[in-house]
């Protein structure tokens, strides 16, 4: 079997007689059918073309004058600016009669915001700048404020080699801390009797208004070259201006030491200070440190160390027991005044900055109901400010419980600063924005807006004589007016200027209320360049009691002198109407369309473009596969 | 390897039927470039002389120019050139495009003097020979 097979491909293999033959006709076959093909294909295309326009049965069946477009309805949903939808869909607002989209009125809060007319200050809190009109803004002018010493305490005044220039005069400082040098030997050639001047040490009195009495112990790190020479330490007291001048000698040869020995010890003294009233924040208290020799010798010395950091803290030269301050205090109240309206909640805000670090700040807001600051609670804020000096920051606090309670009768209003540092000099507050603020509640509001869409290439804007807005609705509560208002695409803005009616809609409870309005001057600022009517519909923002608004039908249209066509497909084809004729015995005139009719559906074709003929006329409509419906009035 | 080379520059045999075979195989290709060029130049006159489709929209007896103006348009899948117009059968001289391309429209003023209350057969030809023709009453 495989053999015969084998065979028979064999004999076929060296026959090839016939196969160009084969060859040719195939091909010959497959160009006769590409080009039966294509010419079948084509006509088939073309009969179908024709078919469908002998299928195309279009009816005019009458044209008028029209003086108003077709109304344009909602395209999209509306933008609620205030207010809830309820139910419905802008679907409901195309057409009179059928269902409704329902909207709701909400509350909307109504805040005024007042300002700081005057401030107090209290204690001894200083005014250092500004007014209290820098108050109105967050905008980095400030009014600045500075503290006062609250409290003293017993201070150590460490001697320093560090030089200080007062008036031109060299002297030594006293300062808060701590021996910070390798420290300085004060020597004097022990040749005299008498007490030998060895050194001027200055502290400022910034920020000090009183220096109240107490019991300095003045220490003094000293010793004598030889054991011959008599002499102890003492100091004079003075108080220095700031030019130099001594302005008062408070003390001469005082707080005298024990006799000095030949080796560097620590020796003291005391001195009775009385109460001192700094006269000019900028003076400086000033102690003069001497030796008094009562036994002298040549070039030998008395010497005083200072500035030495190896010591220890009791082996210093220092003067204890000075009472300096150690708190400082600021304190200002702000008084202002507001209105007398039925509050529904209090914000009150304060921006400021203070120089020093880590003040303990309180705010409180006067309480005219118990009559006081309140120390918590509602009213009373406290925080501890920045830990970098000068920064900028903000406190507020919302009360909604009886925010009437922190005004008078006639509106008035005061908030209180106390701020608090401990510290050795006095810091200031930056004192930027303060606001009181209100907010009135009860007042609901329903603010909704849609774009309706002016169908230009039937109505050119030059043929607009002017627009029409209709409204149909309902409310639930009648105790406001309703207004439209068109976006003035001039101004930018929601505007009723240049409408015949501007009072508002006034409903009728229980039935649809139609209001229409006339934008009769002015109305091109309303529409634009492609159309576009941006409609407003608001509520008079009166009420106090929440309404449900039914809005049946909300739309534009143009008025307009043009004329109407009332055409019908009959045919089971969807239909392109791409031109339409106005023929009378003068004239031809074509007009290119644009209409699309579903099979079986009857259009009114508006152009506010054509005119109504006054005239015998023939009209026509062309459709894009070449048939045409008439018109004629006879 | 320089052996094989050389023997096969040396071997002669069959070069005449693959010589042959080139040659045939050279024409058939040109032979069916050249059906295939014919097919589509005579099936793309064939289609554009079936879709060709023109509409009159109007026809407009003038009285101020004296003139019959026709508003053609085209209606069908390839580009159209008026060639003659004839009147009552009778060929007259024409103003307006020569030529409407798809979905072109314009007026085709034909130089006719022509009488009120008369009929005329109008018969618009184009270059490929279709017509668009129909009976029109001046009023």
């Amino acid at each position: 079997m495989l053999q015969a097979i084998t065979k028979r491909l064999k004999q076929f293999k060296r026959n090839k007689r016939g196969i160009s033959t084969v060859i040719v006709v195939m091909l010959s076959l497959v160009l006769i059918t590409i080009i039966v093909g294509n010419v079948v294909l084509w006509s088939y295309q073309m009969n179908q073309l024709d078919m469908d326009r002998m299928q195309e049965t279009l009816t005019f069946t009458n044209m008028t004058r029209a003086t108003s477009t077709l109304w344009s309805t909602a395209k999209s949903e509306y933008i609620l600016n205030e207010g809830t939808l309820l139910s419905g869909t802008y679907a409901a607002t195309k057409s009179i009669g059928s269902s409704c989209e329902t909207f709701r009125e909400e509350s909307a809060l109504t805040n005024e915001t007042f300002n700081p007319s005057s401030y107090v200050l209290g204690g001894s809190t200083t005014h250092v700048s500004g007014a209290v009109s820098d108050l109105a803004t967050d905008d980095g002018v400030s009014m600045a404020f500075r503290s006062y010493p609250s409290a003293t305490s017993a201070t150590t005044l460490y001697t320093h080699q560090e030089q200080t220039i007062v008036g031109g005069i060299e002297s030594y400082s006293l300062e808060l801390n701590y021996a910070d040098a390798a420290g300085t030997t004060l020597s004097a050639d022990a040749q005299n009797e008498g007490r030998i001047f060895m050194g001027r040490f200055v502290y400022p009195l910034t920020g000090i208004q009183s220096l109240p009495a107490s019991t300095w112990t003045v220490y003094y790190r000293a010793q004598k070259t030889i054991s011959f020479i008599a002499a102890h330490c003492d100091i004079d007291i003075l108080i220095r201006t700031s030019t130099g001048d001594v302005r008062s000698t408070i003390a001469t040869d005082g707080a005298g030491s024990e006799e000095l020995s030949t080796s560097w010890s620590t020796l003291s003294g005391t001195y009775s200070w009385a109460d001192y009233t700094v006269v000019d924040q900028t003076d400086y208290l000033e102690i003069d440190f001497y030796m008094h020799v009562t036994a002298k010798k040549n070039n030998e010395y008395v010497q005083l160390r200072i500035d030495d950091n190896m010591l220890d803290a009791a082996d210093q030269t220092r003067i204890a027991g000075i009472e300096l301050p150690s708190v400082y205090t600021l304190q200002v109240e702000l008084t202002g005044s507001s209105n007398t309206e039925d509050w529904n909640s209090l914000t009150w805000t304060l921006n400021s900055a203070f120089t020093a670090a880590n003040v303990d700040a309180t705010l409180q807001l006067y309480s005219y109901d118990t009559a006081q600051y309140h120390t918590s609670g509602d009213g009373y804020i406290t925080y501890t400010s920045s830990a970098t000096p000068n920064a900028d920051e903000t406190v507020s606090q919302a009360i909604t419980a009886n925010p009437t309670h922190y005004r008078d009768a006639f509106g008035a209003w005061k908030i209180r600063i106390t701020a608090v540092k401990d510290a050795a000099s006095p810091f200031d507050l930056a004192l930027d924005w303060v606001e009181f603020k209100s907010s009135v509640a009860g007042v609901y509001r329903l603010d909704l807006t849609n774009t309706y869409q002016i169908d230009l290439q039937t109505c050119p804007l030059d043929c607009i004589q002017s627009i029409e807005i209709l409204l149909r609705y309902n409310v639930s509560i009648s105790d406001e007016k309703w207004f439209l208002k068109a976006y003035n695409w001039a101004t930018s803005s929601f505007s009723d200027v240049g409408f015949n009616v501007t009072g508002g809609s006034q409903p009728v409870l229980d039935q649809w209320n139609e209001y229409a309005v006339n934008v009769t001057s002015g109305w091109s600022d309303y529409v634009a360049e492609n159309g576009t009517v941006l409609i407003q519909f608001v509520d008079e923002g009166s009420s106090t009691s929440q309404a449900v608004v039914g809005i049946d039908f909300l739309a534009v249209r143009a008025i307009i002198d043009g004329v109407s066509l009332d055409v019908k497909n009959s045919s089971p084809l969807s239909i392109h109407v791409v031109a339409m004729w106005i023929n009378n015995s003068t004239d031809h005139q074509r007009y290119s369309a644009d209409l699309f009719m579903n099979a079986g559906e009857t259009a009114t074709y508006i152009r506010g473009d054509i005119q109504m003929p006054q005239e015998l006329f023939l009209a026509k409509v062309v459709t894009e596969r070449g048939n045409t419906a008439v018109f004629s009035e006879d | 390897m320089k052996k094989l080379f050389k023997r096969f520059l040396r071997d002669k045999r069959a070069i005449t039927p693959v010589l042959s075979h080139l040659l045939l195989t050279v024409v058939a290709v040109a032979i069916m470039s050249l059906a295939t060029s014919a097919t589509f130049m005579i099936t793309t006159n064939m289609r554009e002389t079936m879709g060709e489709r023109v509409i009159v929209e109007d026809v407009w007896f003038n009285s101020a120019a004296g003139t019959v103006d026709v508003y053609m348009r085209n209606v069908g899948k390839a580009d159209i050139q008026v060639s003659n117009v004839y009147v009552n059968h009778v060929g007259e001289s024409f103003n307006g495009p020569s030529r409407l391309e798809i979905n072109q429209h314009d007026w085709l003023r034909i130089a006719y003097s022509w009488d009120s209350g008369e009929s005329y057969y109008i018969d618009i030809v184009t270059k490929r020979g279709t017509h668009v023709a129909s009976y029109y009453k001046a009023p």
